[in-house]
Parts: C-alpha cells; structure tokens; sequence
C-alpha cells in the first residue's frame, strides 16, 4: 500500500504486516478501499480496539469485545447492530483491518 | 444445545517455557467463545505465568500475562490454583495478577475427574 | 476415575510428584516411556513408588520395561501391561491425564 512516499507492506486481503506502521493516515487509506469514510464512531472503536489488543495481547471475539464497549463506550453503544452499521458484513475483520491490527483468527 | 462438554486446561509449565502459556490461554478463549463449559488450573511452575508485574520485552517475548484477564471477560470463571505448587513456590494469593480458587490435591483430584475433557499444557 | 500417565523419569522431572500429589485420590498410575525408571526398586526414587503401591494401582508398560533392560530390577508389587492392555487401561477408566 502506497501511503503518499512510503510504501507500507500490506497481506493479500490488505491486512498491514507490520503494525508499527499503522498511523492515521494509513487507517484512512485501508477505510477507504472498504469503501469506509472514517468518523468520529469510527475512530472511538479503532481506538478501542488497538487499546484493549495492547492492553490484553489479544482480540477478541466479538461479542467479549462488545462486551468492552458496553462498558467503556456506554450501553447504547455496547450493541452488534451498532458495530455492524459502521463496519459492514464483518465488523471485526474490517475494523481490525483498519485499526492495523491482525486478522482475528477465532472471529465469529 | 447438548453439545456443550467440560474441558479443563492444565497449566503446568512456567510462563516463559516454549509456548504453552499462549497456547492454553488460546485453547481456553477458544472454547468459552464456543460455549463450552471452560476451567483453568495451575500448577508447578504453571503458577509462575500468574505472576503480578511480568515485563518479557527484554527477552523479546510477548507478555502472556496480560490476556489473564481475559478470562473472566469471556465468562471463565473456574480458576484453579493448587495449594501445593503455591507453597512450594513461597507464593500467595497477593503475588497473583487475577483472583483465583486455591483448592488441595484432593479438590484438584475431583476436579480432573469431573470433566470430559482436558487438555495440558 | 482417572487414569494417570507418566513418561517422564524421576530423576529429570517432577511430574511423578505432582502426579503422586493428586493421583491416589481416586485413580491409577501408569507409567511409560522414561517414567518407566521410577518403578526400579531401590533408587533414590524408589519410595515414591512403594509409598504410591499402598494407596492405588501402578501400572508400567511391559515394552518400555524390556527395552531399557529392566526386567529384573522393578519394584514388588507394580502391575506389567502390554501394548493392549493400556489400551484396554485406557478404557477402563473415565479419563486420562497425561503429565509430561
């Protein structure tokens, strides 16, 4: 993936191979080719989801994860359907896609 | 559904010690996120991996302590500790990161017989 | 009752003691491959075994007995079994719990 001079090396389905260099930009860019314009709602789950994968060294499933955001993001937040509106088809690939972080391998 | 079955990880090796902290941590997730009926038991050095304050960067490992506390996220709540391995160990309920059952050899005992299934690590 | 398999000597692991802790409460003892060393009578390891014989079963397996020329040297009171009767052990009992 070309991110303006750099070159950020990507797997075939665009998850980045290394994620110290996530940034940002590069969120925005991975976003866009899911056809993704990132929000505000948006960058709280990405931010969410890259503290809880450092906190706890590990992504969880879904539900466990949207369990976290029930509790840190408030109730009304905490819901399948609400991470399903901003990351269409599969929430947890995608968002982990444009968070930098690996593929879930237990994604359900 | 009827096909929920006991399974009981055992830890026995030290945190750092290959990959068997990692791999029975994922074991445990994996089967609490597919509904089976999930418990953990350290022991021997396997009590080492409980341990408050691990910091593996400077050996360049990844620290496994911290996805301790992703058990009780998904439900796990049976965590075992043997008294024995503990004592042995000079160690105490205090020097552990996550709130664990300290049980006896003969609860451990029982607790291997009541499952279908274990797996050690 | 659980069925508890040993493969490891006494001299290079604690597996038999931490087996030895939790065991006699309700199993059997079978020891394979290098925990076979533990049923060698009079060793600095022997008790073990003599003291775990008063409490439950011990079974070692016959194969790995003869291959490290143990035949004569084994403690009084251990059970020999074949490649089938482990099998058959196996069945017998609820689970087994492999210490290694």
């Amino acid at each position: 993936m070309q991110l303006g001079r750099t070159f950020i090396p990507t797997d075939r389905e665009g998850y980045l191979k290394d994620l110290n260099q996530w940034s940002n930009e590069a969120a925005e860019k991975i976003a866009a080719r899911e056809g993704i314009l990132l929000t505000e709602c948006h960058w709280e789950i990405i931010t969410l989801l890259r503290s809880v994968h450092q906190e706890y060294g590990h992504t969880p499933i879904t539900r466990v994860f949207i369990k976290i955001m029930s509790k840190r993001l408030g109730k009304e937040k905490g819901k399948s359907l609400y991470l399903l509106k901003l990351f269409p088809d599969s929430p947890m690939r995608k968002a982990c896609k444009i968070a930098g972080l690996p593929k879930p391998t237990n994604c359900m | 559904m009827s096909n929920t079955k006991s399974l009981l990880i055992v830890n026995r090796h030290a945190p750092y010690d290959g990959m068997y902290a990692k791999e029975a941590m994922d074991a445990a997730l994996i089967g609490a996120a597919f509904n089976q009926k999930v418990s953990v038991m350290f022991m021997d050095d396997g009590v080492y991996q409980l341990l408050r304050e691990q910091a593996p960067a400077d050996i360049r490992q990844k620290n496994t302590s911290l996805t301790l506390p992703m058990l009780d996220m998904y439900d796990i709540n049976n965590v075992y500790v043997e008294r024995a391995s503990l004592q042995a160990r000079n160690l105490t309920e205090e020097n552990l990161l996550i709130p664990v059952q300290v049980i006896d050899s003969v609860q451990a005992s029982e607790l291997l017989g009541q499952q279908d299934i274990i797996l050690n690590f | 009752m659980i069925l508890h398999t040993v493969n490891k000597s006494p001299a290079r692991s604690n597996c038999l003691k931490s087996c030895l802790r939790i065991a006699p409460h309700g199993g059997a003892l079978m020891l394979i491959e290098d925990g076979v060393y533990a049923s060698v009578n009079n060793t600095k390891h022997s008790q073990l075994i003599v003291d775990a014989l008063t409490r439950m079963q011990v079974f070692v397996l016959e194969p790995d007995i003869k291959a490290r020329g143990l035949s004569g040297l084994l403690i009084p009171g251990v059970s020999l079994v074949g490649y089938p009767g482990f099998v058959e052990l196996t069945q017998t009992y609820d689970t087994v719990q492999s210490w290694y």
